[in-house]
């Protein structure tokens, strides 16, 4: 039996559920430098003397990994536990940087893609979701605020990792100050890369050894019941493979995407767009500088959105948080596209808010799919649904960069030209809107049968509390 | 259900030392991220 095994990570009578959020956020601080890569790409093009696509598709590469895993090994994931599942993602994401660094070392642009992208991508899947399903599990009143901690986790990796990397590439090459233009030598990005796949190891190693299941408990009648498991509305206990099947996990995969790529569509251009806002002629208002701060306060909301929309979907329900976030995003992204331009610090509120309800939709959808199909595959449920980040991933930047080429060159753009891209968002959350009044809870001919009564006792709990949650 | 939930959230046993050092394991470079990005986000506002 390894120590890894399921069985080995049950809790020990009183182990303290607040040890169960720091296993998490190891994790997820770990993985979300990926939202940094971006430090790297100036010094890899100048590194690999090639151009910006080649060293692009790196991180694109690990986005498409990370759905891709995250779908098909949500089940494994589920089925060996949480510590297992870390330790994979630990050694998946230390060993991607150290093929990476390689990589860079040897000049083979190929390791690169095949180190941070496919097996670091790996690491990046099972990462996400490994944790996610056993913190519901100890808060099960309150899973919004447990998947909150975590997701917002996965924002603040990104807020560690950029001023770190640039710290360690300045340590390895005192010629490189972190300023734009400044590009940082071959020895530098080895060196770093080595030392983040290191740290980020051990980092996560720590979160796993530190991660619990809640232990079984034996019922009045001597029914053990499996661990921490809970039903979703209804008694719902649903298998991922047969969530799948369902209208309900398309209908989320739906909000999710509209909801990603309304996001997507602020975040991917926001140091362009609040300066083509404010241009006056061939000037900006706005500076350079303070363009990359709009960056910083966009994150902040973004990580924030995922911490405090969560918790407060346990409040008001699920349907409703997600209401707000489409509803209230339509109306946003409209004042963004029509009055947006008459003020910084309004345009800033509106863009904050918009990015706000984007943190808020990742975080709070782990809780969402666990009101209707419970907590018996969640994780692997969850897994699969990621593939509408993914494609929103890709669909996003399509929308927006697709009418600002049409409509001119970058350094000449106004505010009129990122109109159509507005109002397309405003139809993308439209969608996603009416998608979600649509959702409903899942039918019994879906519930698992063996898993649905051998857990008969949770289905009356977990119905009195999950009531108040989807509404 | 109640059961298990009674287990999971029965009183801890755990040394609030170790409690305490995990948070502050992970909180301390989320913080340092966060000061960081709060300098950066300063500039947008003349900071």
């Amino acid at each position: 039996m390894s120590i890894l095994d399921r069985s080995r990570s049950v809790a020990r009578p009183g182990y303290s559920k607040w040890l169960i959020p720091p296993a998490a956020l190891a994790v997820h601080l770990s993985i979300g430098q990926v939202y940094a890569f971006s430090v790297f790409k100036t010094s890899l093009v100048d590194h690999f003397g090639t151009s910006q696509t080649p060293v692009a598709a790196i991180f694109s590469i690990a986005i498409v990994m990370l759905g891709l895993s995250a779908a098909v090994l949500g089940t494994w994931v589920e089925r060996e536990g949480p510590r297992k599942a870390m330790v994979a993602a630990a050694l998946c994401w230390g060993i991607g940087f150290m093929v990476g660094s390689l990589g860079i070392a040897t000049s083979q642009l190929w390791l690169l893609y095949l180190g941070y992208g496919v097996i670091g991508g790996i690491g990046l899947g099972i990462g996400y979701i490994s944790p996610v399903s056993t913190l519901m599990k100890w808060f099960p009143d309150r899973p919004g605020l447990a998947t909150g901690m975590a997701i917002m986790g996965f924002g603040g990796g990104a807020l560690i990792a950029s001023p770190l990397s640039n710290k360690l590439l300045g340590t390895f090459d005192s010629g490189f100050d972190g300023k734009t233009g400044s590009v940082a030598d071959g020895h530098a990005l080895t060196m770093t890369f080595l030392v983040l796949g290191v740290a980020y190891l051990v980092f996560m190693l720590f979160g796993a050894s530190l991660i619990r299941v809640p232990p079984e408990s034996t019922d009045a009648a001597g029914t053990k019941t499996p661990a921490g498991q809970m039903t979703g509305r209804n008694g719902a206990m649903v298998r991922a493979s047969e969530a799948i099947r369902t209208k309900q996990f398309w209908l989320l995969w739906v909000v999710l995407f509209c909801n990603v790529t309304a996001g997507i569509g602020i975040l991917e251009q926001a140091a362009p767009m609040i300066q083509d806002f404010f241009r006056d002629g061939k000037t900006s208002t706005v500076t350079a500088a303070a363009a990359g701060g709009f960056v910083g306060v966009l994150s902040l909301a973004n990580m924030a959105g995922r911490f405090v929309w969560s918790s407060t979907s346990d409040l008001i329900g699920r349907k409703p948080i997600y209401m707000i976030y489409l509803g209230v995003g339509i109306v946003t992204y409209l004042l963004l596209a029509t009055v947006g331009h008459t003020s910084t610090g309004l345009f800033v509120l509106l863009a904050a808010v918009i990015l706000s309800f984007y943190g808020g939709g990742f975080a709070t959808i782990p809780a969402y799919l666990k009101d209707l199909f419970g907590t018996l595959e969640v994780g692997a449920i969850h897994g699969r649904l990621l593939t509408a980040w993914s494609a929103a991933g890709v669909a996003g930047p399509l929308i927006v960069n697709g009418f600002l080429d049409a409509a001119g060159k970058p350094g000449s753009l106004t505010n009129g030209d990122y109109r159509p891209a507005l109002f397309t968002m405003v139809g993308v959350l439209v969608v996603g809107f009416v998608a979600n009044l649509l959702v409903t809870d899942v039918s019994r001919d879906h519930f698992d049968a063996g898993a649905t009564s051998e857990s008969a006792p949770d289905a009356r709990a977990s119905d009195t509390v999950d009531e108040g949650a989807l509404r | 259900m109640s059961d298990t939930r009674a287990t999971a959230t029965a009183a801890s046993t755990t040394n609030p030392l170790v409690v305490t050092a995990a948070w502050l394991v992970v909180g301390t470079p989320l913080a340092y991220g966060l000061w960081q990005t709060i300098l950066k986000a300063a500039k947008l506002f003349g900071g």
